[in-house]
Order: structure tokens, then sequence, then C-alpha cells
């Protein structure tokens, strides 16, 4: 008897022994800042441009990252043309053999597309290792980790940085004719607005249509101001269709203001660099942009000095939704399962090292756009306090209407739908030619 | 009896030897990828590595060759074609008749004809977007200074005056190229050929149609299966000026398999374009040359 009772708890010990050690052992693989690297290689792909403010900002993350975890290189893949970013990454992403360890992406259903296959590292239990890491991010980037639309649970990657788009207007040119910003509450003042100025010989936006997400954007942004936000999950669901009533009205109202010649007069001849040029240099009243804008480099550039440039809430349609707006996370960076338990654990290393206070706050003063991560400095100019003050009223935000759909062709099938309108394609045209490309895709 | 000899056998292996580095290079570089491109086609892939391949037969195919985006891919590409047979080769010809002659400064010349190929692709694109820019660029400048700002149109935005933009830009680019391969053919003629024309009269002209066309019958078939081939994979130059937009209106077939591919996320259907562009050049080069070109007539 006693020798049974000694062989069980001998079993026992050992069986909680062995738990102990599976757990000890699970802990310490989550545990990535006591892990040691020896000579691992992480690339890591994204948007960054050394061209823009935020280019030597990112390169200073990388270096520090590196010169605090010496055992790890970081190479970047860099590509700042969205349109030849996300063709690279897809290139890269067709095989395991050439997966980059950290990507940059906006979520939706691309994202989506990349946690069906398991290749995103799902954050949860790296966060419940280091608990503080989740209390860092604020509500502005939380769309773009969750899938939960899409069947997935959990935390996939970390958001960085966040917009709203916004009406940036010219004061001067507002004066000059009259026109009191603060009456621009409706979609209907503004094309008021827009009319006044046209009238009068200015010309009141340029939009770069030749770079399709400029309508893309338009588009988005009504439908949130007309329906409310939660049109993007109705219309990712296919429960509203894109040729149907509602959504044919918002392009009939992209239609009547391209018609009247309010939102450019070479639509699809100027790029959305040129648009940004043309209004930093007065030639233009408005400026429909999402809040990067108040970041970028406005060096010598007399309007901003002068304070001449100021933001607005993009004017709503429907009162109701006068607080729902186009925004949320600008980018988030997503650790690529490669199956590399190495790789894997820098990269998520990473990816603690960019959200980190410091680093943070460091990136936050050098380049005054919203964050997805709680940032504790005030640094930034009047135009990002502006911007601030306006992101800190608004109820509901989406990104891109498209990606809420699961298709994800779906963005590009609208966006040059939408780039239709520049054409001269009617409100049914377009809904028809989405509708038609949907059947021909799926 | 040879055949089964031990020199033969020898002599074999040795010859083997030679040509394998080729075959292996070949079956790697270029059978393998049409077979998998095949196998592609034939299945649905969203081009995330470890997604499903699912079968779906002759699916892509049918929607291909049903899709309207397709078929306006290929009349830009007959656009290329027209471009390259009407336009290209005339000026490459002539170019080709003037670098060769006694003139002076053919050196200068030459240089200056191959000057658009040496620049680059993406360089001539850009600079050619910018010339056509209808708010700054030069020729919409050239049109307010002689009275025609009515003129003035969108040309790289407009559906098919922006696909004859990229055609064109593509001839002035190549001309120079396809100068060389017409020269090649015109300093091989002998100069005996030359003096006995001149004897019984045959110049100016009338020497360029009945002898030195002819007897650049090779190069006049070079080129055309360059042309064709290359007008069925344009990709850089329209890439460049107009990536295909707007609306696709200006997307060559390339384009369309690329976009397919790696924007829309349908591999399957890229590889269905890209199995019929292959087909469809193979059979356009055949028919050059046994049927318009005769290996006897060479």
């Amino acid at each position: 008897m006693k020798k049974k009772l000694l062989a069980a708890m001998l079993t026992l010990a050992m069986t909680a022994s062995m738990g102990t050690m599976v757990y000890a052992e699970d802990a310490a693989d989550y545990d990535v800042e006591n892990r040691e690297y020896n000579d691992v290689t992480i690339t890591v792909h994204t948007r960054w441009d050394e061209a823009d403010t935020s280019g030597p900002l990112y390169k200073a993350i990388v270096e520090g990252f590196m010169e605090k975890y010496p055992g790890i290189t970081v190479e970047t893949i860099a590509i700042p043309t969205e349109s030849e970013w996300l063709n690279s990454e897809a290139v890269l992403m067709s095989d395991p053999a050439s997966m980059p360890n950290v990507i940059v992406e906006y979520g939706g259903s691309r994202v989506a597309g990349y946690v069906e296959q398991d290749l995103i590292v799902k954050m949860d239990p790296y966060f419940e290792q280091y608990p503080d890491w989740p209390d860092r991010f604020n509500a502005l980037g939380a769309s773009m980790v969750d899938f939960s639309n899409y069947g997935y649970e959990g935390t996939y990657g970390v958001p960085f940085t966040a917009y709203e788009v916004m009406l940036f207007y010219n004061e001067d040119i507002l004066n000059e004719n009259g026109i009191d910003p603060a009456s621009l509450q409706t979609w209907d003042d503004l094309m008021a607005a827009c009319e006044t100025l046209k009238a009068n010989g200015v010309q009141p936006f340029e939009m770069g249509e030749k770079d399709d997400y400029r309508f893309g954007h338009l588009h988005s942004a009504l439908n949130y101001k007309t329906y409310g936000c939660d049109m993007a999950e109705k219309l990712g669901s296919r429960e509203v269709l894109y040729d149907g009533e509602e959504q044919k009205a918002v392009y009939q109202m992209i239609i009547d203001a391209a018609d009247k010649g309010y939102l450019g007069s070479n639509l699809l001849g100027i790029d959305d660099g040129q648009e940004r040029s043309l209004f930093n240099t007065g030639k233009t009243a408005f400026l429909f942009m999402g809040t990067w804008f108040c970041a970028e480099d406005h060096t010598g550039l007399e309007l901003f000095d002068n304070q001449k440039i100021h933001a607005l809430r993009m004017p709503y349609v429907n009162e109701e939704y006068k607080y729902h707006d186009m925004g949320g996370g600008n980018e988030a960076y997503y650790a690529i399962n490669t199956g590399d338990a190495d790789e894997v654990a820098a990269s998520v290393l990473f990816l603690k090292y960019l959200t980190s206070e410091e680093v943070c706050n460091t990136f936050a003063a050098g380049y005054p756009a919203p964050m997805s991560v709680n940032v504790t400095t005030d640094a930034g100019n009047y135009l990002s306090q502006e911007a601030a003050a306006v992101i800190a009223e608004t109820t509901d935000v989406r990104g891109d209407i498209e990606n809420y759909d699961t298709a994800t062709h779906m963005i590009n099938t609208v966006r040059q739908a939408l780039q239709g309108i520049a054409m001269g394609s009617s409100a049914d045209e377009v809904g028809q030619t989405i509708v038609d490309l949907i059947a021909e895709y799926e | 009896m040879f055949f089964k000899s031990k020199v033969y056998r020898k002599s074999f292996l040795k010859s083997l030897l030679f040509v394998l580095p080729g075959v292996a290079l070949t079956v790697i570089f270029v059978i393998y990828p049409v077979i998998n491109t095949f196998w592609l086609s034939l299945n649905k892939w969203n081009g995330i590595g470890g997604a499903p391949v699912t079968w779906v037969g002759l699916e892509n195919y049918i929607k291909t060759l049903t899709s309207a985006k397709f078929w306006n891919s290929m009349l830009n590409a007959l656009y290329f074609t027209i471009g390259g047979f009407v336009v290209l080769m005339p000026i490459a010809f002539g170019l080709a008749l003037l670098v060769t002659s006694k003139m002076r400064g053919t050196k200068f010349f030459k240089a200056a004809y191959l000057m658009p190929v040496m620049l680059g692709t993406t360089a001539v694109g850009l600079m050619w977007t910018f010339l056509l820019n209808a708010d700054y660029g030069v020729l919409a400048q050239f049109l307010k200074f002689i009275g025609k700002p009515e003129w003035i149109i969108n040309w790289l935005a407009t559906p098919t005056v922006n696909i004859w933009c990229v055609v064109l830009v593509n001839e002035w680019m190549y001309a120079g190229y396809n100068m060389l391969i017409f020269a090649a053919g015109i300093v091989a003629i002998p100069d005996e050929v030359h003096d006995a024309a001149l004897l019984d009269g045959c110049t100016g002209l009338k020497k360029i149609i009945h002898i030195t066309v002819p007897l650049c019958k090779n190069m006049f078939m070079v080129f055309s299966v360059l042309c064709i081939t290359g007008c069925l994979k344009a990709f850089d130059i329209v890439w460049a000026m107009t990536n295909g937009g707007p609306m696709d209106s200006s997307a060559t077939p390339a384009i369309l398999l690329y976009t397919q591919g790696f924007q829309y996320k349908l591999m399957g259907r890229s590889g269905a374009i890209s199995i019929i562009l292959l087909v469809l050049g193979l059979v356009l080069s055949i028919l050059l040359n046994k049927v318009i070109f005769k290996q006897e007539d060479m």
C-alpha cells in the first residue's frame, strides 16, 4: 500500500513538475525581452519614406533598436508609394520563403487573409506576459488589430499612427470671399461655399484623382457622414448593395460636386502630391485630406508659417452623424509567423520597442500626427493641435469602407469604379460597374 | 552498328554533358514556370503563401475570355501592334537608311536616335507624362500659344487617346533601337549590288523598293517577331505613364495579368491570361515564320 501511495505521489509530482516545466517553457517563449538573440535578422516591409518628415524618425527607431539589442539586425524594405508597396507585399507574401518578418498594413480584408492562413502572430500571449503593454494603446487603432468581424478572436499586431480625414481651408481665401469657416457645418454649406468661390474665380478643391484613393476616401467619408459608421459593416456584409439607392445617393453627391467643377479642374491629371502643393501655395481654398497632412514638411510655406491654414471637421450630411468620421489607425505593424521562433520573438520585441513610451514620444514630437499609442508629449504644430481638438470630439470612426468587405479585391474594384466619375460615369454606372465586377471576381 | 559503338556512346555522353547546363537552365527558368503557371491557371488561389489552391478547371479561361477588361486590353495590344508596323517600322527603316548613307554626321545621328532607349523606360515615361500634362505640359502650353486652347484635353486620362499617346511614346523610344536592326541588314548588302543597280539606273526610291527592302527581308522578319511579342507583353512604358488607368482604359494584357494577380489577388485568372498570351505569341510568331516570311523566300 505504501509503495502504491509513494508511486502515485511520485507520478503526481513528476506530472506536476513537467506541467510546470511546460508552463515555464511557454512563459519563457513569450518573454521576448529576456531571450538570447545571436545573429537574428528580421526584415520589415514598410511604407516609410526617407524624404518625408517621418523618414529619419523611423530610421532612428531601427537604429535605436539594433543598438539596444545587438544580436538582432533589422533590414527594411521601404516603398513609399501605396500601390507599389501593396504590390510588393503581395509578391513577398505569396511564398513562405520570401515573407518579411514584420509588415505594415491597414488591417481589413487583406490582413484578414493572412490571419486566416495563420501567418500573423497573435499578440494576446505577449500582452499577458507584459500586462502594461496593451495599456499603451488607445481606441483609435483598435479596429486595425481586431479581426473578430472575420471570425478570428484576439489581437493581431500593434497599431502605431492614427488619422482622421478633415477639411483643411485657407483662411485668407475664405475671408476674401466672405465665407465664414464656422458656417461650414453641412455638406450643403460646403457646396454653397464652393459655388461662391467658383463664381469669384477661385478653385475650391483640386483633388488628385489620378491616385484613385482620393474619391475612395471621399466616398467613405460621405457614407459615414450620411448613414453613420455602421454603414461600413452593412456594406461589407452586402446588407447594403453598391448599386442600391443609398450608395447611388453618395455617388451622386460626388458627381454633382465634380460636374460643377468644385472638386477640380483636371481630376485625372493631378495626383495627391500635386493636390497638396496647390493647396499649400494658395491655389485652392480647401483640401480634403487625412491628418497626416498636419505632420508633413511645411518648411518655408508662407501660409503655414503665418498660420493661415486651418482644420475643420468634415461637414456632415445627416446631423445625427456629425461626429462620425473617416479615420482610425493609420498604420499597424504585424509580426509574421515565419515558423522560426527566434525571428518571431525578435519581431515581437521590435514591435514592443516601437510602441514603447520613449520611442513613441520621440516619434510624436518629430511627427505631430495622431497616434494609436498613448504619448505623453504635447509637442506639435498649431495645425496638429487644431486637428487633435476635432478628433477629441469624434464619437465613431471607420477606415476605408471597402476594407470591411471580406473580398480583398473590393478596395481596387470600388476605387476604380469611382474613378469613372472623373470620366463622366453616372451614379447608376458606378454602382453597376462595382456589382458586375463583384460577380466576375467571386 | 555505329550507334552501339563505344566511340558513339562516348561522344554522345560528351555532347550530353555540354547540352545539360543549357537544358537544365531552360527547364528551371522556362519550362517549369510555364507548367506551373498552366497549373495555376486551372486553380483558384488568393496569392497568400500556404492558402488553399482549389481546382476550378477551365473557369479562369472562361471568365477571362468573357471579360470586357481582357478584350479591352487586347485591343490596346492591337493598337501597340498597329503602331509598331505603321509608325515604328517605317521610321526605324528610314533612320537606318539615313545613318547608313554617306551623309556627314551619321555618327552623331546614330547616337542621338539611340538616346531615348538609353534613358530607360521610367525616365522616358515620366518625362512624357510631364510633357503631356494638360495644365503645364509643353504641348498644352504650345496649343495655348497658337490660340487653340480648345484642343487641350487630358491626353493621358482620355480612353483611346491615352493608349495612343503611350504607343507613340513607345515608338519614339524604340525607333533608334529598331534602326540598328535594319541598319545591320542594310550594311550587309554587298556594294556590288548597289553598283549594279546604279549601272541599271535604279536609284533613289526605286532602289529602296526593289533592292534594299527585299534584301532586308530577314531584318523585317526579326522586327516583326520582336514587335508582335513585345506588343503582347507591353508593360513598363504603360505602367510608367498611366498605370493602365484610368479604369484600366490603357491596360495591356501584361498590365492586366499583373494587377489581377497582385492587386486583386486572382492568381488563377492571372495565370490564365499568361497562358493565353504565351499561346498567342507562339502562334503569331509561327504564322509569321511559316506563312508570311516563308523559309524558301529567305
